[in-house]
């Protein structure tokens, strides 16, 4: 999937959250976005995943515009942008379950995509836990296992190594190169140079916004 | 308990209030609050309901065993409901500077905490006995009773406040240390088992619910007082058809929680009883319908959960390859069968219970079809309420605009439901009858055109 962003900007009132900035990313491609904080990574991955309209530009996917609003973006994109909203009554296993049915898989080996799915994120041993009983570590890998799980052919992913250790990074950036070896397409945002290193293809660093409302920051 | 203690702690206060007396005027304000509220609205329900009674049966009944066991269950019920409201948020919690620079201190614990447990104590025995002069005084303006019935009342529902202010406060203590039975009657022996990092818990807590109310934020205030789910996980979620996927979550949910299904039936059980009963006594004041109308809304709500859960995700990246309105109709499936089918069981007991004909059994439970048709429509409306309109957030408006954005879902079912039953039970069958299968369809279509604006209103 050939991902497209031309001259993309978002400006709220006086506040600028992402200047111009244009980007291309092809099918087994990963591209990880960098810049200082506000510089307008989110926002980036926002608008590539169809969730924020962008002020100017367009942004595409296999030449199509990108809305979330629109089924076929929605079966295309699976997209980590903050914390997903769980459901406090189901475990980890059930929400993959839960997935996997939503899509319409084979029923009869749903359960073995789900010991699969929770394994590749090395948590397979809490699969009878509550989102709840997790440690902060162990939610950003629940989190992941769940957007990874979705059928996808764009992965967004933003700082998707925070709270993590240095065994389960390097264990992302397998899993991520395993997904561009597949042909998907991967755009992520992050601060972490190894993972950088480990799986970019490309990098597109994002100058800090400009305060449009004449603020500087200094006294 | 020594005397210098107690003066350090008065001094204390002294010097938190700057001698103002503010703590005094807030309990005596909501005093004044709650008196007149029963007051209004109190008394003319209780009056209501003996004014519809049959006196000698109703004497009977109180004298009975049946009175009694009523009284039993009222007071088991309620002393349940105080245990588990304790646990969240007991009669003794200050706030959180106190308990953090006075409590923490050397002084006996029973004393820094002792205002707390006079605030509730005094607000437990006014409000109880208030309750019971209502209803003691409602039998005798209605002729059912004497001026006894008044008097015995206020002191039985007494009795009754303090009993359950005492467990209200063992189920605090239960968080610190295990409570004895023994200790229910040593209040300043309980409130020294109170752990700080307990009533801390609980202070932080209150304040951020007090803080939720504030923005509006129903999913936080929601998660503050629900109990974390931790049964049932080795029973799983089976793969299966797609379109059975949401309905089976939600009986999963609701097993793994099972407290939910019983206390959405039992509130739908009181509301679809008292809009039964207002439909076939015309007597019955409005205010009785309106009030069932209120309480079926909230039991077809109790059992919605996976409404609100998916109206709580709406703006995040999809994670499911349903739509948004297939999955929200998915999630009717189990309020339906739980609430919905305790609502049309009640009507035709009801309707039973006054004329033993089947056409007429059919009739209150058609009308009953369509009142929960209408509570669809304003649980799915309050399941995707969106955020909180920025008028809410004014100093000026905020606070009434706030209730307002809370309260108008409710209030749409109480009128739409509450309204067309009275209307219905003074006119008979007729052109109400069309308004309200005009209203039921509206208000379904309310539910289903904010779905879609949730889904989509996120876009920004």
């Amino acid at each position: 999937m050939r991902v497209t962003a031309d001259n993309v900007s978002k400006v709220l009132g006086p506040i600028t959250l992402l200047p111009p900035t244009s980007l291309t990313a092809e099918p087994g491609e990963c591209t990880v976005v960098r810049g200082v904080n506000g510089s307008g990574k989110t926002t980036l991955l926002r608008i590539l995943a169809g969730l924020t309209e962008p002020t100017t530009g367009s942004a595409r996917i296999d030449g199509e515009p990108v809305d979330e609003r629109n089924p076929a973006t929605r079966a295309a994109v699976a997209a980590l942008l903050g914390a997903p909203t769980t459901y406090r009554d189901l475990t980890l296993a059930d929400h993959l379950t839960l997935i996997d049915v939503s899509w319409g898989r084979d029923p009869d080996t749903c359960d073995a995509r789900v010991r699969a799915g929770l394994a590749a994120l090395e948590i397979g041993h809490l699969a009878a836990r509550f989102p709840h009983e997790l440690s902060s570590g162990q939610s950003q890998l629940f989190r992941l296992a769940m957007t990874m799980f979705r059928p996808s052919r764009l992965l967004i992913l933003d700082e998707p190594e925070q709270r993590l250790d240095t065994e389960k990074r390097a264990l992302l950036g397998e899993l991520i190169n395993e997904r561009t070896a597949a042909g998907t397409t991967v755009v992520m945002a992050s601060h972490d140079p190894a993972l950088t290193e480990t799986v970019a293809d490309q990098v597109i660093y994002l100058d800090e916004a400009e305060p449009a409302d004449g603020w500087s920051g200094e006294g | 308990m020594s005397a210098n203690e107690r003066a350090i702690v008065a001094n204390t206060h002294h010097v938190v209030d700057g001698g103002s007396g503010d703590a005094l005027r807030k309990v005596l304000y909501a005093l004044y609050v709650s008196a007149f509220l029963l007051m209004t609205y109190g008394v003319t329900l209780a009056h209501a309901f003996f004014m519809t009674q049959d006196p000698d049966w109703l004497r009977a009944q109180v004298v009975s065993w049946r009175g009694a066991l009523v009284l039993v269950v009222v007071v088991v019920v309620g002393a349940a409901a105080a245990w588990r409201a304790g646990r969240v948020r007991g009669p003794v919690v200050p706030v959180l500077p106190w308990i953090d620079l006075i409590t923490s201190g050397p002084l006996d614990r029973a004393i820094t905490l002792r205002r707390s447990w006079l605030i509730a104590l005094s607000l437990a025995v006014t409000g109880a006995a208030m309750v019971g002069m209502v209803i003691g005084g409602g039998a005798w303006f209605a002729r059912v009773g004497n001026a006894m019935w008044l008097v015995v009342g206020a002191l039985a529902a007494t009795a009754l406040g303090i009993v359950l202010l005492l467990v209200w406060l063992a189920g605090q203590v239960s968080m610190s240390s295990r409570v004895t039975l023994p200790l229910l009657s040593r209040p300043r022996a309980a409130l020294r088992m109170l752990r700080l990092e307990d009533l801390r818990t609980q202070s932080s807590r209150a304040t951020r619910m007090g803080g939720a109310v504030l923005l509006g934020d129903l999913r936080a205030l929601r998660l503050e007082i629900a109990v974390p789910v931790t049964r049932g996980r080795h029973r799983r979620l089976r793969p299966g058809r797609a379109w059975t996927a949401t309905p089976r979550r939600d009986l999963l949910g609701m097993l793994r929680a099972p407290g939910s299904a019983v206390i959405a039936a039992l509130v739908t059980l009181v509301g679809a009883g008292a809009l039964s009963w207002a439909l076939m006594y015309p007597a019955v004041p409005v205010v009785v319908a309106l009030a069932g109308g209120v309480v079926l809304h909230l039991g077809f709500a109790a059992a919605a959960e996976g409404l609100r859960l998916q109206g709580d995700n709406a703006g995040t990246p999809p994670l499911l390859g349903f739509s948004f309105r297939t999955e929200a109709v998915g999630h009717l499936a189990l309020p339906l069968l739980v609430s919905g089918g305790t609502a049309l069981a009640t009507a035709a007991v009801v309707g039973w219970s006054r004329e033993a004909s089947a056409a007429y059994v059919l009739g209150t439970v058609g009308w009953m079809c369509l009142m929960v048709t209408m509570v669809v429509g304003t649980t799915m409306a309050s399941a995707f309420r969106g955020s909180a309109p920025v008028q809410a957030f004014l100093p000026e408006s905020g606070p009434i605009a706030m209730a307002m954005w809370m309260a108008r879902q409710v209030m749409v079912a109480a009128f739409a439901t509450g309204v067309s039953t009275a209307v219905l039970a003074r006119t008979g069958p007729g052109p109400v009858l069309w308004a309200a299968v005009f209203v039921a369809v509206a208000l379904v279509r309310w539910g289903f055109s904010r779905v879609r604006e949730v889904a989509l209103e996120h876009r920004v």
